[in-house]
């Protein structure tokens, strides 16, 4: 179980947030993209092990999203931002990455 | 902002989800013994409101300023308004005032942009109160209830056993307001009837509430 920090509700505990999948995924334009552009943005996705950047929601409170960066390895939570904030700068070999 | 009907409930049809429980019949003389003591606050008047609401409108409309600190509660001309999200709240009247209520926001907060719903028949309030209503809420809540997380005036929310809350606390002795979805209500107030026995549950009379009345409208200049 983790202990999830909301940006605005403060801790929470996992059980009341849904994760939204890996965060900053840009979409292309859908009428200047190759088949196989539009392909990559809806299907293909990082299964990294050690530091992923993902969405979450928090569901059961205040229905927002946020993001969240996260060890795979370890589950621990290195930082917490905004929805529309850039990934911050984070030493992957903290988080276990290879 | 578009002026949309209220739909209100035919007040001869209107029945508590709990109805069945016969809490008024069950209503216990002396509570003082009891761990944990239950009781329904049924149909208070309750208003979801958001957008980016202008408060001081909200406050002349209504009598009440909306809490801009997350998970905190104001209350004001016996409205409660209940922080639910950074631009989302929940105004919780007396009952039969959603129609007032309701009428006074749309005209409090006319040319604005601004959702207002009246969720009304949506919820019911369990109050639970007594020496173990701390103890007891824990069993089934994730929340950090400790009182220095978590006193009078914070609301927040999460679900007590899988259900759905909104969770207030009126007072320090503790006295929370659980807000349940009806579908729910009656699951969750046999799982708090269950939950307390071993400290022993008593039913408590009704808490009273106070009329809302609408706050004297300021006159326009032109008018003075």
């Amino acid at each position: 179980m983790l202990l999830i920090e909301c940006p605005h509700c403060g801790p929470r505990e996992q059980t009341e947030f849904t994760c939204g999948g890996e965060g900053h995924i840009v979409r292309p334009d859908p009428d200047t993209a190759t088949d196989a552009e539009w392909g990559h943005y809806l299907f293909m996705r990082k299964n990294p092990k050690g530091l992923h950047f993902e969405r979450w929601f928090h569901a059961h409170g205040c229905r927002q999203w946020f993001h969240a960066a996260r060890s795979t390895v370890t589950h621990e939570i290195f930082a917490i931002y905004g929805i529309d904030e850039p990934p911050p700068a984070i030493d992957p070999s903290k988080a276990g990455s290879q | 902002m578009k002026k949309g009907s209220v739909c209100v409930a035919e007040s001869y049809l209107r029945q508590s989800p709990l109805a069945q429980r016969a809490l008024d019949t069950r209503v216990a003389d002396d509570t003082s013994a009891a761990g944990l003591v239950l009781s329904e606050r049924r149909f208070l008047a309750q208003i979801n409101l958001c957008g980016r609401i202008d408060s001081a409108a909200v406050k002349a409309a209504v009598g009440v300023e909306l809490p801009t600190k997350p998970n905190t509660v104001t209350e004001g001309n016996n409205i409660a308004a209940l922080w639910l999200g950074p631009a989302e709240w929940l105004l919780v009247g007396p009952s039969d005032a959603e129609k007032a209520i309701y009428d006074a926001l749309v005209e409090g907060l006319d040319g604005k942009s601004a959702g207002i719903v009246d969720v009304t028949e949506g919820r019911t309030v369990i109050r639970v109160a007594g020496p173990m209503a701390r103890d007891v809420l824990s069993m089934g809540c994730p929340l950090d209830l400790h009182p220095r997380v978590f006193g009078a005036g914070r609301c927040a929310q999460s679900f007590i056993v899988r259900s759905t809350v909104i969770l207030h606390q009126v007072d320090d002795a503790p006295v929370y307001d659980i807000y349940v979805e009806r579908s729910q209500s009656d699951y969750l107030f046999h799982w708090f009837e269950t939950s307390g026995a071993p400290y022993g549950v008593a039913i408590a009379e009704e808490p009273a509430t106070n009329a809302w009345r609408r706050p004297p409208r300021r006159k326009k200049d032109d008018e003075a």
